[in-house]
């Protein structure tokens, strides 16, 4: 039964990240211009597009085109980039481990921080309403306000954290990450204590709670039996959506603290119009969002048994 | 001594921002071994005057006059007392079990929940959970213990709803309508059980409900319950 | 003699007249008036912007560069001398351009496909349902980032990319309100009657819809402000010397440093105060639509 469920999801999410890839390749030839002198970079010789065209077989249909790059992808192979004349696979390297590291942290933020936020919240009506009104600033601060108004307070002033770089090492990094990090998590920390604090209190109402109490058990024990599992459903079915938002949060923050990562390489990537490596960073950041939201969904099957019953 | 008594009791509600009188001086005795039925309409304030000797009313809500078990005033017991009141000697039964029961746990898990709360090994809570689920004529309750809620019927819910509740032996037993959401062949298997815990094991019921009320004698007097208008 | 003719329902009362009983109670509530106030206030400083700011927003001398508040310059300079309360209120008119072409792209891509596929359902609604969900996988700025890197960086290409990104989340709000109007039997009596489809769709349909188009557009417009800055702030998008809030986010970055945030975090400020105004009248809005939908 449960089989069957997880097969299901899996085939979706290669779909999608079928389509995406197909997109994200097909982009290139939708662009105004000729393929190969957009993947020279705009900075080519004719005798270089020329080069460009024949070495990336530009005269094939489409279909083997886009299975060449495919297969390509699989191998390892992210393609070349045509700007600095190296394979984008070694370009990215070292990036994707900074990127990494700040949106692993920012999501440890957010998951901890939001609930504890928000379980406050919807626990103690006074500092409720000091959090509710802190939340609503908080959804509304971009990433890159959040960066800028941290540097001017905690690294300019304050001088407690170095104001760029990722720095080498473990703890090194940490210290560097912590306010990109926190600059990337505060709008998405906002939305799940919002959310919550929404689905506590729904939950504290509910029936089934009632029946707790009247059972004498201890009010901290309904709180974390029968309120916070339950009030957990509706917060990871949306963990997806944040997923996307850190996503391209990430691409900002690292612009904003001048991080050595995959955001910033794909900023750079951009503008410079080198397009090899805007395809490949884009269907890496795609996959892990795909990725991630198959691994929320397979987690909510987990939390809610219902939903396994409802499915099968 | 009674074990409960409700003297003069009246309930005001908050509704729409405004105090709404819905229980108008109930006085009510009810006796070792007693079964007492309050028998009224839907809105008359059955469920109120459980809930309100169960300290369940909804936020905002005020209470006059008393209740007490066994003497002492429910009303005036701190929470720790009140907890243990829940605790040790009175439980309730609610309408609706699929609503009153948590989704996301075992059946097991919310039977045995109580006694664990008391400090009984999980052993002793399983055997004596056990014990009960046959007592209301569910089969299988090993079995059953690992199912969720939504694996369940109305009818076994409510069961062992009533299960859940006798689980701590309590001295009395509040039911709110506790067969309404069953067809009629499984209502009587129902209230025949009940009557069997009470007769055997002598905690007094109060059970409530129109059809099932032939099995309880109604002793409601004073103020009496008015249906509101 | 007139043929039995089958009981017609009324169709639900005209939109105008809920329109106005919403309306009335809508000014009843104190956070969605003042929000609304600020947001007609802020749209009529960037309308009115070259009468009522002091200077020009590209008017300034590198020797009066990064000055602190004066009676001169009431919120200071930026680096290059000029006023930055100027370049605040000029700023205000392509930071609020941008997202409301964007909210009117993709309101009315969203808001057509969406009832086209509520009305005529089977594959052709699977199949836009389908595309929304693929769209969903790709984080707005992503859809930017590959649009500028293909037609250059400005206004055109992120608008348009972000047009097409929010164009998923209108349509399933819509879709989901067309689907449960469609099946009303008032849809039938007017299909029945021999209204044609369209008109059954704009005069019914739509004004039923439009309360919760107009609460997803008004949450969204807040996400659009801070998307199409954020790709500003990166440098893809509005480029200097035009005033932006995004822009002069990115281009006050460096005086930070040397001890004058003003321009940053005065441009920084306006978006999050612009946001909140959004967010507010668009969850106000929501309520009262949930109130009126209970």
């Amino acid at each position: 039964m449960t089989l069957g469920l997880v097969g299901n999801r899996l085939v979706s999410f290669a779909v999608t990240l079928f389509v995406a890839s197909v997109v994200i390749y097909g982009a290139l030839y939708l662009a105004p211009g000729d393929p190969a002198t957009l993947l020279a970079g705009g900075h080519a010789t004719p005798s270089v597009i020329a080069s460009i065209a024949r070495q990336e077989h530009l005269n094939q249909p489409f279909v083997v085109r886009y299975w060449d790059w495919l297969a390509g992808v699989l191998h390892g192979n992210l393609g070349e980039s045509f700007l600095y004349r190296q394979p984008v696979a070694s370009l990215i390297g070292g990036r994707v481990l900074n990127t990494v590291f700040l949106v692993v942290y920012a999501s440890i933020l957010i998951i901890v921080g939001g609930v504890a936020l928000g379980l406050l919240a919807a626990l103690r009506r006074r500092t409720g309403v000091a959090i509710t009104v802190g939340t609503s600033i908080g959804l509304a601060t971009p990433s890159f306000v959040a960066a800028i108004i941290l540097i001017t307070i905690f690294a300019v002033n304050l001088k407690w954290f170095p104001v760029f770089g990722a720095g080498t090492g473990f703890a090194d990094r940490l210290w560097h990450l912590t306010l990109p990090a926190i600059a990337l998590a505060l709008s998405w920390l906002a939305y799940t204590a919002q959310l919550t604090r929404a689905a506590v209190h729904e939950e504290l109402g509910k029936e089934h709670v009632e029946t707790a109490h009247s059972r004498g058990i201890k009010q901290r024990r309904v709180v974390s039996r029968h309120v916070v599992r339950n009030a957990m459903i509706p917060i990871t079915t949306v963990s997806g959506l944040t997923v996307a938002g850190l996503i391209a949060g990430d691409v900002v923050v690292e612009q904003a603290f001048g991080i050595n990562g995959l955001g910033s390489f794909l900023v750079q990537s951009a503008l410079d119009k080198d397009f090899a490596s805007v395809q490949a960073v884009a269907l890496i950041l795609v996959t892990a969002f795909v990725v991630v939201n198959v691994i929320v969904d397979l987690w909510s099957l987990v939390l809610d048994p219902r939903l396994r019953a409802r499915a099968a | 001594m009674n074990v409960l008594e409700l003297d003069a009791l009246a309930v005001d509600l908050l509704v729409e921002g405004r105090l709404r009188r819905v229980i108008h001086e109930v006085t009510l005795n009810v006796a070792e071994s007693q079964a007492v039925g309050l028998v009224g309409e839907s809105g008359a304030g059955k469920s109120m005057t459980s809930r309100a000797v169960m300290r369940l009313l909804p936020a905002g809500a005020v209470i006059h006059g008393d209740i007490r078990f066994w003497g002492r005033s429910v009303l005036a017991m701190a929470t720790g007392q009140l907890r243990a009141f829940r605790l040790r000697d009175a439980a309730m039964i609610f309408q609706d079990p699929r609503a009153h029961i948590n989704p996301v746990r075992t059946i097991g898990d919310f039977l045995t929940e109580a006694l664990l709360e008391r400090g009984e090994s999980r052993h002793r809570a399983d055997a004596i959970v056990s014990g009960l689920l046959s007592a209301v004529g569910i089969t299988d309750a090993a079995r059953r213990m690992r199912q969720y809620p939504h694996e369940l019927s109305g009818g076994l819910l409510q069961r062992v709803m009533i299960a859940a509740a006798l689980a701590i032996g309590p001295k009395l037993l509040l039911a709110d309508e506790p067969t309404t959401a069953l067809d009629v062949t499984t209502q009587s298997d129902v209230m025949v059980n009940l009557d069997t815990q009470r007769s055997g094991r002598r905690p007094p019921t109060r059970a409530r409900a129109g059809d099932a009320i032939h099995h309880a004698r109604p002793r409601a007097r004073g103020g009496g319950l008015r249906p509101d208008r | 003699m007139s043929a039995t003719a089958a009981p017609v329902l009324a169709p639900p009362p005209a939109a105008g007249a809920r329109r106005g009983r919403r309306r009335s109670t809508l000014l009843r509530d104190p956070v969605a008036v003042a929000a609304g106030l600020f947001i007609l206030g802020l749209v009529a400083v960037a309308v009115l912007a070259p009468w009522i700011a002091p200077y020009s927003p590209s008017a300034g001398s590198i020797l009066s560069g990064n000055e602190g508040i004066s009676s001169a310059h009431w919120l200071g300079t930026d680096s290059f001398g000029r006023d930055l309360l100027s370049r605040l209120i000029f700023g205000a008119r392509l930071s609020l351009l941008g997202p409301a072409l964007i909210i009117a792209i993709s309101t009315l891509v969203g808001a057509t496909l969406a009832i086209a596929a509520a009305w005529i359902g089977g594959w052709p609604d699977q199949v836009v349902s389908r595309v929304a969900d693929i769209l969903f996988a790709f984080p707005g700025l992503i859809f930017a980032m590959i649009a500028v890197s293909m037609f250059g960086a400005g206004l055109i290409a992120p608008v348009i990319a972000l047009s097409i990104s929010y164009t998923p989340y209108l349509m399933r709000v819509v879709r989901a309100a067309a689907i449960q109007q469609r099946a009303l039997p008032y849809v039938s009596a007017c299909y029945v009657e021999g209204l044609p489809a369209w008109k059954i769709c704009l005069r019914h349909l739509l004004p039923n819809v439009a309360p919760i188009l107009l609460v997803q557009a008004t949450l969204s417009f807040g996400y659009a402000l801070v998307d199409l800055a954020a790709i500003s702030y990166l440098g893809l998008g509005v480029q200097p010397p035009a005033a932006e809030w995004g822009l002069m986010v990115s281009e006050g970055q460096s005086s930070i440093l040397a001890g004058h945030p003003q321009e940053s975090l005065a441009a920084g400020v306006m978006i999050i105060l612009t946001v909140v105004a959004f967010n507010l009248l668009g969850d106000r809005l929501a309520s009262r639509q949930g109130m009126e939908l209970a």
